[in-house]
């Protein structure tokens, strides 16, 4: 798990172009879509999660609302990797 | 035509930002992406997401900063306030990015953060949410820069209340070369 | 100050209706959608629900009425018949000083740019510039056409600035004409935003789930000069445009953007409210579009006038769509005629709205038309009808 976390911050730094964020930056804990947070991310970043998750991991997400869910923090992304991974 | 000199002005080409005939910026040996963050960095326009906008985007940003950051639409109401932008290669640049996303059908994933920068008017939306203007706008594309035209067209908008100030010209990007030049059209 | 009337006084609409105005209001009237699942691998791997102009027919046309058609692009040739159609029964001269074409296209060849594609015209084919220059070419124009390139209210904005052009006597006669093509480019782009539809789209429906593409041009020829011998005519009375200062992709959340052109499109047509008899309105079907839209009705105090969106019968057209729906919303004026909003059954917008079920006659005299698009850009313009 921790060192699937520490891979989603780097993969997601270069997905969404979050050129001038380091990786220890991202709390896995934190919320990644909250408009006060760190990263600032929006709707389209959220398509992009949904590319990466499929692009790296082979994992495709049909609904958007289900995305919100899995999207929510970084220990969600990485759970919801590891229960979905083949 | 009123004298298009007397119209503050922000030119950025081959390296270099001038500002009313006075380079305040160069650094000519720098590739645009590097140039341009360079700038960023500089006169630290401390915007976030400026890191995620694609080069045209970048291009017309800072060239955008200098005629507005200090107040220069202060005063006006955000439907007051008009943007008429053209260039000449659309969004080329992104344009090929993203192509060569869906060249290949075995690896086929296309972005899209990068789709969302392939109309030239994305740019005029940046500045607009950076600045707040929500009056008229319109994105013209021809091959060459027709600075009379242009200024033309925001005077004329001007004349018909249809705007009070005008963030007016040109925004173009190509591998090979960049060029914006703005013009803050206030009479 | 009286502002100079704006005539419209031609039009065609090529889309999967058919090639002239007539063909696709015959079919509009008669409820006849032309979105369809469409299985081509060579534009999208998996099935798609879209509008498409069927190429047989354009193949037979372009080889009988375009001369060297081999020479343009598939758009290209949509742009030189819809232009041909629409100029065939009116006396402007195309090679005259004071005619201006003027072109709106969100990606205008894009297609050529396509790896696939590569090689097929010249490069230079790709810049909008280049493309309105073979039209301009084929017409004999002197001047230089102008090319509109905003988004979605690429079409209702380039009519607009005809009409500043217009007002301000820099032309007498201006022909506007709009067109996108279906590519995998733009498919694949709106399909990563999870903005298509997998079934025929449902605008202002509670089920929508988003747009389907369509490909079409629209043509209006505007004129300040009177049509002689009409009954009627139909007059460009205002328009206007403004950004919503929000989201580069996603509408506002308010409607204050679509709003403000709304407000700024009536002043300029000298033209109350209460006067207008019917909108047509973008209406794509995405759930954030059409939210947006019954917000702005409803600052404008616009909720009880009959609306409907023209997307379920071909499509988001995205550079034509205003165009097309423009001569669509002028065929109702003419013909006072409502046509059913296809796709509709149920409210689904959080504002209350009027949305047309059912193609049925009213008296009409002025239509408010409405766009938005990515960038955060909206568009209004009203047109009406008067008799001579």
């Amino acid at each position: 798990m921790e060192e699937l976390i520490e891979k989603l911050k780097v993969q997601i730094i270069k997905q969404l172009n979050l050129e001038d964020v380091e990786p220890d930056e991202i709390d896995p804990n934190e919320m990644l879509f909250d408009a006060n947070g760190e990263l600032g991310l929006d709707s389209i970043d959220a398509l992009e999660l949904i590319v990466l998750l499929d692009k790296e991991y082979g994992i495709k997400i049909k609904n958007q609302d289900e995305g919100k869910k899995i999207f929510h923090s970084l220990n969600t992304m990485a759970e919801y990797i590891l229960q979905h991974q083949n | 035509m009123k004298q298009t000199t007397t119209y503050p002005c922000c030119e950025i080409k081959a390296g270099t930002i001038n500002i009313n005939g006075r380079v305040i910026y160069e650094n000519t040996a720098l590739p645009f992406p590097k140039f341009i963050k360079g700038a960023y960095k500089e006169f630290e326009l401390n915007y976030p997401k400026f890191h995620k906008m694609d080069r045209l985007c970048k291009l017309a940003f800072v060239a955008a900063h200098f005629l507005l950051k200090d107040g220069q639409l202060d005063g006006y109401a955000p439907e007051e306030i008009g943007v008429v932008m053209a260039n000449s290669n659309s969004t080329l640049h992104t344009d090929s990015k993203y192509t060569d996303s869906i060249k290949d059908r075995d690896n086929y994933f296309p972005s899209p953060a990068v789709f969302v920068y392939t109309l030239p008017n994305i740019m005029v939306g940046e500045i607009c949410i950076k600045y707040n203007i929500k009056g008229e706008s319109v994105f013209f594309v021809s091959n060459q820069f027709d600075k009379e035209m242009l200024l033309e067209y925001s005077q004329d908008m001007l004349q018909t209340e249809t705007a009070k100030i005008c963030l007016t010209g040109w925004v173009d990007y190509t591998d090979e070369d960049y060029h914006a030049i703005l013009y803050l059209v206030n009479e | 100050m009286k502002k100079t009337p704006i005539y419209i006084i031609a039009d065609n609409i090529i889309s999967s209706l058919g090639f002239t105005t007539k063909a696709n209001w015959k079919k509009i009237v008669a409820e006849q959608t032309g979105v369809t699942c469409h299985h081509d691998p060579s534009i999208y791997p998996t099935p798609v629900w879209i509008s498409k102009i069927q190429e047989d027919i354009l193949a037979t046309k372009a080889a009988q009425q375009l001369q060297s058609a081999a020479q343009y692009s598939k758009l290209e040739q949509l742009f030189l018949l819809s232009i041909l159609d629409a100029t065939s029964n009116v006396s402007v001269d195309l090679t005259a000083e004071d005619t201006l074409i003027i072109v709106a296209s969100t990606k205008g060849n894009i297609d050529l740019l396509e790896h696939k594609n590569r090689g097929k015209f010249p490069k230079e084919r790709v810049q909008l510039g280049s493309l309105a220059k073979q039209v301009q070419l084929y017409f004999k124009n002197p001047n230089t056409p102008l090319v509109v390139c905003n988004a979605c209210i690429s079409g209702v904005l380039a009519m607009d600035v005809a009409k500043r052009l217009l007002r301000k006597k820099k032309y007498k006669n201006i022909v506007v004409t709009g067109g996108d093509l279906i590519s995998e480019f733009t498919l694949s782009g709106f399909q990563s935003f999870k903005a298509m539809s997998n079934a025929p789209c449902k605008p202002y429906d509670k089920n929508r789930i988003g747009i389907n593409l369509g490909e079409g041009i629209g043509t209006v020829v505007l004129s300040t000069n009177k049509p002689a011998h009409q009954n009627e005519v139909i007059t460009i009375d205002g328009g206007a445009s403004s950004n919503d200062a929000n989201h580069i992709s996603g509408p506002s959340r308010t409607g204050d953007g679509l709003f403000i052109a709304i407000n700024k499109a009536l002043k300029d047509a000298h033209c109350p409210k209460e006067e207008i008899d019917y909108m047509s309105m973008h209406g794509t079907a995405t759930p954030y579009n059409d939210e947006m839209e019954s917000k702005a009705i409803a600052l404008a105090n616009l909720q009880e006038v009959p609306l409907n969106s023209l997307k379920g019968y071909i499509g988001h057209t995205l550079g034509a769509a205003g165009l097309i729906e423009s001569i669509v919303a002028i065929q109702s004026l003419k013909d006072n005629l409502l046509y059913r909003s296809l796709g509709f059954e149920e409210l689904g917008v959080p504002k209350k709205i009027n949305v047309i079920e059912k193609t049925s006659s009213k008296p009409l005299q002025k239509c408010l038309k409405t766009a938005s698009g990515f960038g955060g850009c909206n568009a209004a313009m009203i047109f009406s009808k008067s008799s001579t």
